[in-house]
């Protein structure tokens, strides 16, 4: 008996030790990230000798360095796209979902078939003509096309778990209501919609860290021109800045100490909603 | 039901055009949606692929396409006979979706199976796992530039540190697509969720009764375990595929201005396309790229449906 | 369902011809014809759009020199934009007045049809000629059509910096020039040989920061072995075993030597920001350089560029200014070109950007304020050296009189043949071959270019 006990203990000392060596690999590019963020200038470009640990001093001032007004400027774009978004994607989501799962029409399942079809579809290809109708309007280089097209649906993903969460919900609550004679909209915006809180939280974390992490959309219709430097987003200001400008501050602390800036908000909400989150993720990957 | 909504209806005397339009209003922002920023530019881009050039004038109603002229196939003979890139760029996309989409799901499925032991705290290595995941694209990119680089990296510093011979990752027209592939395993975490949520779905029951029937782990695991989690396989295999066809933004966040690597070992399709667009300007001829790089994902995506008898539905199928 | 379809089908079909009618044909915008006035009034109202590199310290230029112009003119404004891809930015239908433009690109550029010529205004305006450095101005003329499209905006030569206190950690003599002990390639080679060799030397650290596949570095080494143009006069390679190709490949051996001994690094390894970052003892850059490394506190201080040979030459490039076609403010930009190269311009030019300035009176001046010059320590800087030898110029001139539609392909062409022999990937006589081959093939399909 005792035998197998420490058989069972050995097991689980090895399972332990392999899980907290994955987990510093893992941890690794934060690690590397922070200890350069606090590198002095010439130390953090491995000159003359390179190091993981910062020696001597820990040059917290770096972080100082990061706020100067173009990033303040970023930080600003960033928000509003953010705001803007948070707003609408659940909204639009929520509402058509709400459609798609009480509704009863005859091109129901043609339209839903058509919204995850979407998915499928792949994005360089609507990339150009999207461009040039922006550009028609005269709202490249302004925030407007990260905003947009989110309003009209927000997402085939966030509608589909949302129309599966409200198909969740008991039918009888809606119908109640409709014999008092309340119209479909205040049902929704009455009714089901407080109920959506779950999903709702889901989405807006969701959308939050998608458009804080969106590089590819802000690239293509923001770009660098006279007009829209002062709209580039973060993750756009950045590689301009850093990849493209040479000459500023390019060290790779003042590198890092932007990335630790720009990873902190998104890790601080992962862990905070890591559950929901994680949920999220395999309910569109099963599903879907 | 109808009764009820019959009556509904009645009530309102002067019909607003929300109420016209019945239940389709709900879903009409999507219909819109799809129609302006999907079916559109569908439909557009193959129209501008025939034509030679694009400048952006600003100064016309969107209907037009003013700039675009000379109608033609040039687009497509240019991208089939003289533009060598293009051959070149699909080729480095497509090996790295042939050995990175299937490297990343058995290395994931394995830490799936590892953090799927039974132990305290196995909670924490899992969110630990997927934190990677989260790093925004610029930073990764900076990140790594910065691990990876030859003389001044850590990477090189800890080779030659426990005896090897110094890497030279992206500055080799050979390493550079290997040490790019390299980074995704930094990223597992996002494909060994899914595997987690699959392995947490096959009965316990079943495995139960095969282990009295005598079958060993890897009997199990081959027999059963894989065999339910093959929706979640073929959902991986797909959003990978069509992923590294798309990608385009991690290279230029890692390689900058040139984008596309020693040689352009790392020129990836959608970066061609993005560089062809908005870099040349070159909007018909960005066009049909896009077009023939749609063509391709339909192809894979019909073809991995229509090849999908292996996928395991449960009972009923999935809703 | 059906009857739906059919409108959706019929929707869409409606869609695509409309787009097809509403299709035509035109080209960038054109701006209106501008007669030539070189006595604007000095209250007119024009917004101007500069686009300069992506640099801070272009852009920092061009907007100090705004802010002075705009003083005169006090209805102008001044609008600088970074873009790394001038043409680019052009062709996206951006409004354009003052463009940047690399010496070696006023071809290409003008091959584009989107720069203006300024030969007219500088006849109306009776531009003095004489009072630049002419190698400079010469770099503005399209040398095929021989007008004249770029102002130089300062004497850009290639020199020698060298890093003092990484000379003093590895014991070795600083670089000097002086008329009995000049700098030449020997002792240069001396100099990197004993730096490599000392154990203070840091091994991931490089002795010169050169990129030897530079084609206007490259250029500067290979001409001094005589070369005057790689190109025979039908537009054709040098053939092997001529006089210029066994010049040229003395030049071309000289730099992959340099890389092979490791004393500079290959196009892969090579960094623009190891000077700055105290990782090369010396850097083989134009005196603009010299902004960023103050800037980074580095201490230098520089010699001219090591001489070659009995024909010694120094590697000269400028980056200037032009007018963009489609500018609507033709006289506006001419008039804030006009001021930059005038003294007050100059003088801006050379103070807050530390460049040398390329009106001649200034540059030699040794009171003025350029040449008070101090590095990143605030030890002063041996400006003098900037302009010595000026004999020795030499600029983009391996092309010759190529017409300008082809440079493009064969600066292609130049370029992967200096990379592939610099990091030693094919031979000199191997990459001769693939160049001459890859030239006669372009040569062939578009001989319309060579008329």
């Amino acid at each position: 008996m005792t035998k197998v006990k420490t058989l069972q203990v050995v097991k689980k000392g090895m399972i332990y030790a392999v899980l907290v060596l994955f987990s510093m690999f893992f941890l690794f590019p934060f690690a590397f990230m922070f200890f350069k963020s606090v590198m002095g200038n010439l130390e953090s470009a491995g000159s003359p000798y390179v190091r993981f640990l910062p020696e001597g001093a820990w040059h917290f001032s770096n972080y100082a360095r990061v706020f100067d007004s173009s990033f303040l400027r970023y930080f600003r774009n960033t928000l509003i796209v953010i705001a803007f978004n948070i707003v609408g994607v659940p909204l639009a989501a929520c509402f058509v979902a709400f459609g798609f799962a009480r509704g009863k029409f005859k091109t129901k399942n043609f339209w839903f078939a058509v919204v995850l079809g979407t998915i499928m579809l792949p994005g360089v290809v609507t990339q150009v003509p999207v461009y040039i109708m922006f550009k028609k309007f005269g709202l490249t280089g302004t925030l407007a096309p990260l905003i947009i097209p989110n309003f009209f649906g927000g997402g085939a993903l966030n509608i589909f778990l949302a129309r599966q969460f409200i198909r969740g919900i008991s039918k009888e609550i809606d119908e109640a209501a409709r014999i008092d004679g309340a119209s479909r909209l205040r049902i929704f915006f009455g009714i089901i919609f407080p109920l959506l809180k779950p999903i709702i939280i889901y989405i807006v974390i969701n959308t939050f860290i998608s458009c804080w992490r969106d590089f590819d959309s802000a690239l293509v219709f923001i770009g660098d021109t006279r007009a829209s430097r002062q709209w580039q987003t973060l993750a756009l200001g950045i590689y301009y800045k850093f990849l493209i400008r040479g000459t500023e501050d390019v060290y790779p602390n003042m590198q890092m100490a932007t990335g630790v800036i720009m990873v902190l908000p998104v890790a601080a909400l992962f862990l905070v909603f890591q559950r929901r989150l994680i949920e999220g993720v395999v309910m569109t990957g099963i599903k879907g | 039901m109808a009764l009820l909504e019959s009556l509904a209806k009645r009530k309102i005397s002067r019909k607003s055009l929300f109420d016209r339009l019945g239940w389709f209003a709900f879903i009409l922002p999507v219909v819109l949606g799809v129609l302006i920023f999907s079916l559109y530019p569908m439909v557009v881009s193959l129209y501008y692929s025939f034509f030679k050039t694009y400048t952006g004038t600003t100064d016309l109603p969107f209907w037009t396409i003013n700039g675009f002229n000379n109608f033609g196939l040039f687009n497509y003979k240019r991208m089939f006979t003289i533009d060598s890139e293009v051959w070149q760029s699909f080729g480095i996309t497509f090996i790295y979706a042939v050995v990175s989409v299937p490297v990343c799901l058995i290395l994931s499925f394995l830490i799936a199976l590892l953090l799927n032991s039974k132990v305290k705290g196995i909670g924490i290595f899992r969110v630990i796992y997927y934190l990677p995941v989260i790093i925004p694209t610029t930073i990764n990119g900076l990140l790594w530039a910065d691990f990876y680089d030859v003389r001044f990296g850590l990477a090189n510093q800890l080779l030659t540190s426990v005896g090897l011979p110094a890497g030279t990752f992206f500055t080799s027209a050979n390493t550079a697509l290997v040490t790019f592939m390299s980074l995704n395993l930094w990223t597992l975490g996002a494909s060994m969720i899914l595997w987690l949520s699959a392995l947490k779905n096959v009965p316990a029951s079943l495995i139960e009764s095969a282990k009295l029937d005598g079958a060993g782990a890897f009997r199990r695991l081959v027999k059963i375990i894989i065999p339910m989690c093959t929706p979640i396989l073929f959902y991986n295999i797909i959003t990978g595929v069509i992923g590294a066809l798309q990608m385009f933004g991690p290279v230029m966040t890692l390689m900058g201005q040139s984008g596309a690597g020693p040689d352009n070992a790392l020129y990836f399709f959608a970066y061609k396309i993005y560089n062809t667009a908005f870099g040349a300007w070159e909007m018909g001829y960005a066009c049909a790229l896009a077009w023939f790089l749609f063509l391709i994902i339909a192809a894979l995506t019909g073809l991995a449906f229509g090849t999908n008898k292996w996928v395991y539905y449960g009972d009923g199928g999935n809703d | 369902m059906k009857s739906f379809f059919r409108t959706l089908a019929f929707a869409v079909l409606a869609l695509c011809v409309a787009v097809s009618f509403a299709a035509c044909n035109t080209g960038l915008p054109q701006a209106p014809e501008q007669p030539i006035d070189i006595d604007i009034d000095k209250n007119v109202q024009a917004d101007l759009v500069a686009v300069v590199d992506n640099d801070g310290v272009e852009k920092m230029i061009v907007e100090e020199l705004a802010e002075e112009f705009c003083k005169e003119y006090p209805n102008v404004t001044v609008d600088v934009v970074q873009n790394a891809d001038v043409i680019s930015y052009i062709r996206s239908g951006e409004a354009v007045d003052l463009v940047s433009v690399i010496g070696e690109n006023v071809s290409y550029y003008a091959s584009q049809d989107i720069l203006t010529p300024l030969d007219d205004y500088m006849e109306a305006q009776k531009f003095d000629e004489s009072k630049y450095y002419s190698s400079m101005l010469e770099l503005g003329r399209d040398s095929v059509t021989d007008k004249m499209y770029m102002m130089p905006r300062d004497y850009s030569r290639i020199t020698c910096f060298y890093n003092k206190a990484l000379f003093d950690k590895c014991g070795v003599a600083y670089p000097v020039d002086t008329p009995e002990d000049p700098w030449t390639w020997d002792k240069f080679v001396a100099t990197c040989r004993a730096l490599k060799s000392s154990p203070e030397f840091p091994s991931n650290y490089v002795p010169v920061q050169a990129a030897m596949s530079y084609d206007i570095l490259n250029w500067g080494i290979v001409s001094s072995y005589g070369a005057e143009s790689i190109l025979k006069d039908d537009f054709t390679l040098a053939d092997a075993n001529s006089e210029t190709y066994k010049q040229w490949q003395k030049g071309m051996l000289t730099a992959a030597d340099m890389i092979t001994e490791k004393y500079s690094l290959d196009s892969r390894l090579y960094k623009a920001t190891d000077f700055e970052n105290g990782a090369a003892a010396m850097s083989f850059a134009v005196g603009a350089a010299s902004t960023t490394y103050k800037q980074k506190g580095i201490d230098y201080n520089v010699v001219p560029f090591p001489a070659i040979g009995d024909t010694p030459k120094t590697p000269t490039g400028t980056c200037g200014y032009a007018i963009a076609k489609n500018s609507y403010n033709k006289n506006v930009t001419w008039a804030f070109l006009n001021f930059i190269m005038s003294e007050a311009g100059q003088k801006i030019i050379s103070e807050k950007g530390q460049l040398i300035p390329v009106l001649k009176s200034l540059a030699e001046d040794e009171s003025s304020q350029w040449r008070k010059m101090t590095n990143g320590k605030g030890n002063a800087v041996d400006t003098a050296q900037f302009i010595k030898h000026t004999e020795r110029d030499v600029t983009a001139t391996w092309f010759g009189k190529l017409p300008a539609l082809a440079r493009n392909a064969y600066g292609g062409f130049y370029k992967k043949f200096l990379t592939s022999v610099c990091d030693g990937n094919k031979s000199f006589a191997q990459a001769h071959t693939v160049l001459k081959g890859q030239i006669e093939e372009y040569k062939s399909n578009y001989p319309e270019y060579f008329v």
